[in-house]
C-alpha cells in the first residue's frame, strides 16, 4: 500500500485548521454543560413512582424555600431536572448547607409515595475549582515534559508537532461533550486524560517511522519519507483504533447510562486521535520542517 | 519435521494458563476491592478549620481521625476509609450501600464537647477530664449515661457538688454549647463518678456514650463534599461494565484472529494472560476498583493489543521483504521493540505527572493507566514472543498466509 497524503500537506494543514476552529466555535456557541464537580452544588439521584413527570417535580421544588450557604432564603424553583428513566429522576440545584439538603429530600419523600434515594452528591464550590484548576496544571505539565522527552528521543520539531495533534484531539473531545450536552464531571477529566496518551501514543508511532526512515531512506525528499511511513503504519494504527472503538463500543451499548458520558467522548477522541496522527502531527511536522531547512539556506 | 517437544510445551503452558484463570475468578471476584460507586455506599470530604482553640497541624489531623474513627467504628462497617488528603482534609469513604449518609454526617460532625459548669456559669471542668462513659438505668428505670471522671475532675466535681447541694442549684451541663441536663445533686458525689439523666431513650444514650468515650474533636470540620450511592445504582453499573468488558474482549479477540489468524491467536491467549496480570496488579497494590478505573481498565483491552499489532505488522513487513519466517520474527520483534517502547513511555509519563498532581479518582485512574501499561508491553515482548517462537519453532506452521500475510 502506498499513500500519497503529503504532496498536498499543505491543504491538510488547512483543513485540520479549519476544523479546529470550528470546534472552539460551536463551543462557543453552544456552551459545555458544567456538572456539579466542577461548580459544586447538590445533585440527587431519586426514584419517584411510575406517574410522575418533569413538571411534578419542578412543582414541589417551587413551592420550596430553604437557606443557602449564606443563610439567605432561596427558591429552588430554578434547579435542573432530568428524567432518566420511566420513574427516575435527577435533581441538580445550588450548594446547600446540610439542613437544607435534608429539607429538600424530606420534601420529595413526602411528596411523592413511590420515593427511594438513589446516590447523592453534595460538592462545595471550591473543590470544583480545584479540579479545574490541578486538571490543567497537570496537562501543562505533562506536556513540558513530553516536549522534553520526545525533544529527547526524536527532535524538538516533532515534539511541536505531537503536541499540536495533542491539542486537536483535545478540542474534539471537548467538542463532542458540547453538543451532546454531556455533564463535565470527573468521568470528563478521566476522558480527556485517556485521550491524551492515546493521542500522543498514536503521533509516536507514526513519528518513530519517520525517524527510522530519515536514517535510512536519506535519498528520499522529507515528503516522500513522511508518505512511507504513513503507509507502512497505517494497518497497525487502524487495527488498533478498530480493537479500541469495538470496545468502547460495547461499552457504549452494553455499559449502561452511567458509562456512556465516559464511552461517547472517548470514541470520538479515538477516531480523532488517529487521524490527527496522519492529517495533524504530520503535515505540522514537514510544514515546520519546511521551514527551519529555508531558514538554514 | 514437526518437532513434538515444542508443542507439548505449548500445550502445557496453555493447560496452565487455562487452570489459574480458572482458579483465579473467583479469588478475584472475592478480593477485589470495590468503590463506593459499584457497591453503594458514603463519602465523605472535611475540611479541617483552624479555630481559637487549635491549629491545623497533622497531629491535630491525625487526633481528628482517630476520633473519627472510633465513631464511625460504632456503625459496624466493615473496614470504612478515613484518610488524610491534603494538608488539611479528611476523606471518609464507608463502602456499605446500607448506610444513611445523614446519620453518618450526624455522628462524624458533632464536637461532643462536653463542659460541667459552676455557679457562675463559668466552665469548671470539661469531657478533658473524662475516663469512660458507659449506659445505665437510675432509680426510674431510665437510661442515663454514666461518667466516670480522672483525678482532677473528680475533685472539681466534688467540690462541685458539696456547694450545689447546700444551695440547691442545678449544675448544667453542656453538650456542645448546649445544655443537655441539670441535675440538682442531693450531696456530695466523691470517688469521680458523676451521670447525666434525659437523655432520651436507651439507643440516644448509647450514641451519646460513645462520642463522650471518643473524646471531642480536636478540630472544626466543614463538609466539602458528600456522595452517597444507593446500592442498587452500584451492582447495577458493576454488572453492566462486566458484560460490556467480557464482549468487547470477545470481539478484539475475534478480531485478531480473523485478520492475523495464527499470531492473532496467540495474541488473544496474551491478551487473557495480560487481564489476569493486571487483575492480580491491582490485587497485589490494593487499588479500589472504581467506575472510571473499570472503564479504564475495559479501555485498556482494546489498546493493549496494540504492542501486538505493531509486532505483527513488522513480522508481516520483514517476511514480505523475502525474510523467511523465522528470521522474520526475529527482525520483526526487534525492530518493534523501539516504537513500543517510546510510544509507551509517552503514556508512562502523563500517568505519572496525573499521579503526582491529581488526587482521588484521577490518582486512580492513573494507577491502573501505569498497570495497564507496563504489564502490555510484558505479555507483548515476552508472552507473545516465547510463543510464537515455540510455534514457529515446532516447524508446525510453514505457510506464511498463516500469519496473515497475502
Amino acid at each position: 500500500m502506498n499513500i500519497n497524503i503529503m504532496d498536498n500537506w499543505k491543504k491538510w494543514v488547512l483543513v485540520s485548521g479549519v476544523i479546529a476552529l470550528l470546534s472552539v466555535l460551536i463551543m462557543l456557541v453552544v456552551g459545555l454543560n458544567f456538572g456539579i464537580h466542577f461548580t459544586g452544588g447538590i445533585g440527587v439521584q431519586v426514584e419517584l413512582g411510575e406517574d410522575v413527570n418533569t413538571e411534578d417535580v419542578r412543582e414541589v421544588l417551587a413551592s420550596l424555600t430553604v437557606e443557602d450557604m449564606d443563610g439567605e432564603s432561596v427558591s429552588l424553583e430554578n434547579s435542573f431536572v432530568q428524567s432518566i428513566d420511566e420513574s427516575e429522576f435527577y435533581i441538580r440545584t445550588i450548594p446547600l448547607p446540610e439542613d437544607s439538603r435534608v429539607e429538600l429530600l424530606n420534601s420529595l419523600e413526602d411528596s411523592f409515595p413511590g420515593y427511594s434515594r438513589g446516590e447523592v452528591e453534595d460538592i462545595g464550590p471550591q473543590v470544583g475549582q480545584e479540579l479545574i484548576r490541578n486538571a490543567l496544571l497537570s496537562l501543562l505539565v505533562a506536556a513540558v515534559i513530553l516536549i522534553l522527552y520526545i525533544s529527547y528521543r526524536f527532535q524538538l520539531l516533532f515534539a511541536i508537532s505531537a503536541l499540536c495533534a495533542l491539542v486537536f484531539d483535545i478540542l474534539i473531545v471537548l467538542l463532542v461533550f458540547s453538543i451532546f450536552n454531556i455533564e463535565l464531571n470527573t468521568p470528563f477529566v478521566a476522558a480527556i486524560l485517556t485521550i491524551v496518551g492515546y493521542s500522543i501514543n498514536d503521533t509516536i508511532v507514526v513519528f518513530d517511522r519517520v525517524r527510522e526512515n530519515l536514517k535510512y531512506k536519506a535519498k528520499e525528499s522529507d515528503s516522500e519519507i513522511v508518505n512511507t511511513s504513513i503507509s507502512q503504519t497505517i494497518v497497525r494504527s487502524v487495527n488498533t483504533s478498530l480493537t479500541t472503538i469495538l470496545v468502547l463500543g460495547s461499552l457504549l451499548f452494553l455499559g449502561g447510562e452511567t458509562l456512556q458520558p465516559f464511552a461517547i467522548p472517548l470514541f470520538f477522541g479515538v477516531i480523532s486521535g488517529t487521524y490527527s496522527s496522519i492529517f495533524v502531527a504530520s503535515p505540522v511536522w514537514l510544514a515546520l520542517r519546511n521551514k527551519s531547512a529555508k531558514k538554514a539556506a | 519435521m514437526i518437532r513434538w517437544k515444542s508443542l507439548i510445551a505449548l500445550a502445557v503452558f496453555v493447560a496452565i494458563v487455562v487452570g489459574v484463570t480458572v482458579f483465579a475468578i473467583p479469588v478475584i471476584e472475592r478480593d477485589m476491592n470495590l468503590g463506593l460507586d459499584l457497591q453503594g455506599g458514603v463519602y465523605v470530604l472535611l475540611q479541617a478549620v483552624e479555630t481559637e482553640r487549635s491549629e491545623v497541624t497533622d497531629e491535630s489531623l491525625s487526633g481528628t481521625i482517630e476520633v473519627l474513627r472510633n465513631r464511625v467504628d460504632q456503625l459496624g462497617v466493615t473496614e470504612p476509609l478515613i484518610q488524610q488528603e491534603g494538608s488539611d482534609r479528611i476523606r471518609i469513604e464507608i463502602a456499605d450501600a446500607d448506610q444513611d449518609p445523614e446519620h453518618v454526617l450526624e455522628l462524624i460532625g458533632q464536637t461532643a464537647q462536653l463542659e460541667f459548669l459552676n455557679a457562675e456559669g463559668e466552665v469548671a471542668f470539661s469531657g478533658a477530664n473524662l475516663v469512660d462513659a458507659g449506659v445505665t438505668f437510675n432509680e426510674f428505670n431510665q437510661p442515663v449515661v454514666s461518667l466516670e471522671l480522672d483525678d482532677e475532675g473528680s475533685r472539681i466535681f466534688e467540690e462541685l457538688t458539696r456547694i450545689h447541694s447546700q444551695t440547691g442549684e442545678s449544675i448544667p451541663i453542656q453538650l456542645d454549647g448546649e445544655v443537655i441536663s441539670s441535675p440538682v445533686p442531693q450531696e456530695t458525689i466523691t470517688g469521680g463518678q458523676a451521670v447525666i439523666s434525659g437523655v432520651g431513650n436507651v439507643d440516644d444514650a448509647a450514641i451519646l456514650a460513645s462520642l463522650l468515650r471518643s473524646g471531642a474533636l480536636p478540630l472544626e470540620l466543614e463538609q466539602l463534599e458528600v456522595r452517597s450511592v444507593g446500592p442498587e445504582l452500584g451492582s447495577r453499573a458493576l454488572q453492566a461494565s462486566l458484560y460490556a468488558g467480557l464482549f468487547g474482549l470477545g470481539l478484539v479477540m475475534l478480531f485478531m484472529i480473523i485478520f492475523y489468524r495464527v499470531p492473532g491467536l496467540i495474541a488473544a491467549f496474551s491478551l487473557l494472560i495480560y487481564l489476569l496480570l493486571v487483575m492480580f496488579s491491582m490485587l497485589g497494590i490494593g487499588v479500589v476498583l472504581s467506575l472510571p478505573g473499570i472503564a479504564g481498565l475495559i479501555l485498556t483491552i482494546g489498546m493493549a493489543v496494540d504492542a501486538n499489532v505493531i509486532i505483527f505488522e513488522r513480522i508481516k513487513e520483514e517476511i514480505r521483504n523475502g525474510k523467511t519466517l523465522k528470521s522474520g520474527l526475529e527482525s520483526g520483534f526487534r525492530r518493534a521493540k523501539t516504537t513500543i517502547l517510546d510510544s509507551n513511555i509517552t503514556t508512562l509519563i502523563v500517568a505519572a505527572v496525573l499521579f503526582s498532581m491529581g488526587a482521588g479518582p484521577i490518582r486512580g485512574f492513573a494507577v491502573t493507566l501505569s498497570i495497564g501499561v507496563v504489564v502490555s508491553m510484558f505479555t507483548a515482548l515476552f508472552i507473545t514472543r516465547i510463543l510464537l517462537s515455540v510455534v514457529v519453532n515446532s516447524n508446525l506452521i510453514k505457510n506464511t498466509k498463516l500469519f496473515g500475510v497475502r
